[in-house]
Order: structure tokens, then C-alpha cells, then sequence
């Protein structure tokens, strides 16, 4: 059995993981873990991941999670090119920089914005008020201002002039909240430009492929109430 | 190499002296920020020569403390610090420009980054800088760090934030030993799944309890409600039973046999609830046995050094009103 990853394109992390391995020419099965079917927290794959989260990799009989993990693993047993994770010190710091600060900013954010916008309300049938909602599109606001001015300035790519890692979590996680129709890119010229470079250099076919999800996400039927039962918990533990 | 301390040298604020080590003084012009603790706007140690007697900061100094300072002590006698740790003290007028560690011991990633530079035998110059007082939300600060957050690394003109990329970059610009971060592809991705895992579990976690549990009420005189308080440590209890259960396992360390820069990460973490007063390791034997090992390979005077600060956190004075104002979008951050 040889690689195998276990996503769900519904995920910002999983997209990232996806993307990389297809642009990279990595072969691997893909095996599906339909999130909004509650499939991640099914004995068989809590075999994959104790964790219950994707993205997940088995390698043989090697398992791993976490996405930023999940990438430098495969980078490194693929030599991939060098741009994505770079052999310079200081250009790798800046990836490695990102890639920590991501977690609790902007990832966060993305995934706020989505559920308190779309999710909650139209699949799962719960109301969040507009208060609420507001709150969480400032923050992600906010967080969209510190990634241009702290991270991409007038650079082409986020650490340089080269696509990177960190490029490729930043965009998937920006998705999220255009899936959910929010005007990421609109009115943020600089970062619109940066999207346009990265879809390119990832290629627009496979962005798009990665993309097909999210993008229509916010026609998901409403869940029955077996799955908003079982789904819940683990999602109100993720959105705090 | 291991630091002895003269015994005739003054001891840093934080070991419960009255000296900030790593204040120096940036001509204007020059890339670098100025640190001061309010007990120090009036007097600066330039490497080692002081200015007696002044009031204000030397006239190229680019900084005043941002908040009126509470105890004036005018430093007239020529003492050798603020020496940076790790060097000996610097003979000449001229500050070196090597590896600044801006820090506060108090921050958990913060002690990680010491202790694994320390450990190491890597030269650096510590900058304190001092959370409880707000210092990171100066403008010089802001200079080293946008973000606005401790740890951060000076290395010539690269400036670095985020914990997990400083320890990797000093793990791969002064060659460490390679048990810290594997070449091992697979011993590596253990590391690296640990480091990014925790960012959102146990740090979030730790960060919570010391504060709910501590800050709030010793330093800040504001009370948390007990059944936050109890959901916030359930929460923990879970995060821990994680780290056994899915980390450490049956395994000496997080990763494997050997230490690495995961166990280092983990256990300063761990040591904020137990400076909150939580037992952490007295009903997990597994941890306790696990934490033993870690202070043994990082040797026992490393690791008490590192977190005499955090470990005396209880006994701190409570905030005044300006602090609390300055500290007050953070309190709300830590009582979601």
C-alpha cells in the first residue's frame, strides 16, 4: 500500500496538502473523509487519525497529521523543488515564520467567518447574530491588513519572489471565507494581484479542482438531525 | 558552555534583583531598539559605563519608557552589566550587533527559546523585554517585532517571530545536535506534528488556566468565575491525557528515545499551570517520569533559571490601574 491521504477538500488544510502532492507529481491514493457526513468520526478512520481530523497521511505503516507536517514530510521525501521550502536560512525561517503564526490568526479567522456566515446558519440551522458575525468578519479584517503589511509587503509571494508553503496554507485558508461570500480580495488590490500569481504558479486547473468544495459550500442542503447531532460538539470545540 | 555568575555582579530583575539585563543603549540612526524598564529612564548602562545621575534617556536614545517610571534607581557605580548572557562582558564602547534574543521568562515560548539557546552554548544578547509592563506594545519593540510579541530574534538585520521558527533557525545555523530536530525523515515529521499541533491545544490551554487561575485574580483584582474556571481546566486535563496518550506514549521522550526542541516546547508549557498551581504531574506518573527526563538533558540549573520567573509569578504585586488599562484587550482575549 503505498501513500495514501486521507482529505476532505471542505478543508483549508486538506486543500493545501492536495494541491501540494498534486503539483508536485506525488503519487497517492486520495481516500475521502466526508466531514459534513460526520465520516471523521468513524471507528475505521479514528484507526488513521485518534485525533479525528484531516488531513491525515499513512505511509505504509507510518501515520501522520497536522497539515504543516503533513507538507514538510512529503517535501522532504519527495525533493520537491526548493522554492516551496527553501535551503536558505533565512528565506526557510520566513516560511517556518508563517507557518506557526498561521494557526492561531488567520486559519482561526477563516474558519470563523465561514461557519458564523454560512455554516451555522444554513447547514447546521443554527442563527448567529449579527453581532457575533460582525465581530468575526473585523477580526478577519484584521488579520487579512497584518498578512499584507507583515507578511506579503510588496513582495510577489509571501516570503519572496518565489511560491512557497506558506503561500499555499495562506490562500487555501482565504477561500474559506470567499466560499462563504465574503469580499476577501475585493478592495485589497495588493492581495488580489498576490491571488492571481499563486493560482497561476499552482495552475488554475488544479486550483480550481481543489477549490469545486468550498466554492459550493453554501449550497449544502441542511443536515439532518442525526449528523447536526453528531457534528456539534467537535464544531463548536473548532470555532471557539 | 555553561554560564557561572560572579558573584559580584548584580542580579537581573527577574532572578529578583533590581537590574534588566540586556538594556543597552542604540546610537540614533542605527537599526535596534531601545528597552527600558521604568526603573530605568532615567539611568542607562551602556556596556558597562552608566550615566550617573541623568534624568532622562541619553540624548540619542530613541526611546522613553511609555509609562511614567514607578521606582527611579539611578545606577551611578560602574558596574559590568548589563552583560549578555552567554558572553563575557563587553570591554569596548561599542555594542556587538550578534544574535539578540528579545524575551520575557514569563512567556512559555519564550523560556524555550532560552533554554535551547542556553543549553546549546549559542551566543546571544538578551533583551528583556517585560510583558506585565506592556514594554511589547512599544514603538521600539514594534521595530524588532510588527506583531508585537515575545520571543523575537535580531540576528544582524533579520528579524524573526514565532517560537517554532526561531528554535528551528538556531537549530540549523549553529548545527545542534541532531536529536533536537531529525534529519530522519520520519523522526523529524514526529517533531514537526507536535510543533504544530500545540499551537492550538496545549498552548492555548496552558496560556488559559495561568491567567484564569492566577493573573486574573493576584495580579489584576479581577475575579473569574468558578465555572469558567473549571471548564478551562477539564480543558486541560483533556490536552494533557492527549499528550500522553497520543504523544508520549511509551516513549522516553515526545518524539522518540532523545529529547527534542517538542519536549522543550512541551514542557515550558507545562510548567505555566504548575506555576499557577495546578498538579499537573502529581496524578500522571507517566508526565512526571517524563518531565524528569527532560530536566535531567537539559540539566537541572538551566531549567530552574529559565522559569525562577514564571515559578514566582504568584508573589508579583498587583497591577496598577494604568497597567491594567494597557493589559485589558489581552484580558478579554484570555476570558473567552
Amino acid at each position: 500500500m503505498g501513500l495514501e491521504l486521507y482529505l476532505d477538500l471542505l478543508s483549508q488544510p486538506c486543500r493545501a496538502v492536495y494541491i501540494f502532492a498534486r503539483k508536485n507529481g506525488i503519487p497517492f491514493e486520495l481516500r475521502t473523509v466526508e466531514l459534513l457526513k460526520g465520516q471523521h468520526l468513524s471507528d475505521a478512520f479514528a484507526q488513521v487519525n485518534p485525533m479525528k481530523k484531516v488531513p491525515a497521511l499513512k505511509d505504509g505503516d507510518f501515520t501522520l497529521t497536522e497539515s504543516v507536517a503533513i507538507l514538510l514530510y512529503l517535501m522532504r521525501k519527495y525533493k520537491v523543488p526548493d522554492y516551496w521550502y527553501p535551503q536558505d536560512l533565512q528565506a526557510c525561517a520566513r516560511v517556518d515564520e508563517y507557518l506557526a503564526w498561521q494557526h492561531t490568526t488567520l486559519r482561526r479567522n477563516c474558519l470563523r467567518a465561514l461557519w458564523h456566515k454560512v455554516m451555522l446558519p444554513v447547514f447546521l440551522g443554527e442563527p448567529v447574530s449579527p453581532q457575533m458575525l460582525a465581530a468575526t468578519l473585523a477580526e478577519l479584517d484584521e488579520t487579512l491588513q497584518l498578512l499584507e503589511d507583515k507578511f506579503l509587503q510588496n513582495k510577489a509571494f509571501l516570503i519572496g519572489s518565489h511560491i512557497s508553503l506558506a503561500d499555499l496554507v495562506a490562500i487555501t485558508e482565504l477561500m474559506h471565507p470567499v466560499g462563504a461570500g465574503c469580499q476577501v480580495f475585493e478592495g485589497r488590490p495588493k492581495l488580489a494581484a498576490w491571488r492571481q500569481r499563486v493560482e497561476a504558479a499552482v495552475g488554475e486547473d488544479l486550483f480550481q479542482e481543489a477549490h469545486k468544495v468550498i466554492l459550493k459550500v453554501k449550497d449544502s442542503p441542511p443536515a439532518d438531525p442525526t449528523i447536526k447531532q453528531k457534528l456539534m460538539p467537535g464544531l463548536l470545540a473548532m470555532i471557539r | 558552555m555553561t554560564w557561572q555568575r560572579d558573584p559580584g555582579m548584580p542580579v537581573p530583575s527577574w532572578q529578583g534583583g533590581d537590574l534588566h539585563p540586556g538594556f543597552r543603549e542604540r546610537e540614533s540612526g542605527r537599526a535596534g531598539a531601545l528597552l527600558i524598564g521604568p526603573k530605568f529612564s532615567g539611568a542607562i548602562q551602556w556596556a558597562g559605563r552608566a550615566w550617573p545621575g541623568s534624568d532622562s534617556p541619553g540624548g540619542s536614545a530613541q526611546l522613553q519608557a511609555p509609562w511614567p517610571s514607578k521606582q527611579f534607581l539611578p545606577v551611578v557605580v560602574p558596574v559590568p552589566g548589563p552583560v549578555p548572557l552567554g558572553l563575557p562582558a563587553a570591554p569596548t564602547a561599542t555594542p556587538t550587533m550578534g544574535l539578540e534574543l528579545y524575551l520575557d521568562l514569563m512567556s512559555q515560548p519564550c523560556r524555550a527559546v532560552y533554554i535551547f539557546a542556553k543549553k546549546n552554548g549559542i551566543p546571544f544578547e538578551l533583551r528583556t523585554v517585560e510583558l506585565l509592563k506592556g514594554q511589547h506594545y512599544s514603538d521600539a519593540f514594534a521595530q524588532v517585532n510588527p506583531l508585537r510579541k515575545v520571543p523575537a530574534l535580531k540576528d544582524g538585520d533579520f528579524t524573526l517571530a514565532e517560537s517554532v521558527a526561531i528554535l528551528l533557525y538556531l537549530s540549523r545555523k549553529y548545527k545542534t545536535p541532531d536529536h533536537w530536530y531529525p534529519q530522519d525523515l520520519q523522526a523529524c515529521a514526529r517533531v514537526d506534528e507536535y510543533l504544530s499541533w500545540q499551537h492550538t491545544a496545549l498552548r492555548n490551554c496552558c496560556i488559559q488556566v495561568m491567567w484564569q487561575k492566577m493573573m486574573f485574580p493576584v495580579f489584576l483584582g479581577e475575579p473569574v468565575p468558578p465555572e469558567t474556571l473549571a471548564a478551562t481546566l477539564a480543558e486541560l486535563d483533556r490536552c494533557l491525557q492527549l499528550l500522553e496518550d497520543k504523544f508520549l506514549r511509551n516513549q522516553a521522550f515526545l518524539t522518540g528515545s532523545h529529547i527534542s526542541v517538542a519536549d522543550l516546547v512541551a514542557i515550558t508549557e507545562l510548567m505555566h499551570p504548575v506555576s499557577a498551581g495546578c498538579q499537573v504531574f502529581e496524578s500522571r506518573p507517566k508526565l512526571a517520569a517524563w518531565r524528569q527526563r527532560v530536566e535531567a538533558a537539559v540539566g537541572k540549573d538551566l531549567f530552574q533559571e529559565a522559569h525562577a520567573v514564571v515559578l514566582k509569578a504568584k508573589d508579583l504585586p498587583p497591577a496598577d490601574h494604568a497597567m491594567k488599562e494597557k493589559l485589558r484587550p489581552l484580558m478579554q482575549i484570555l476570558l473567552k
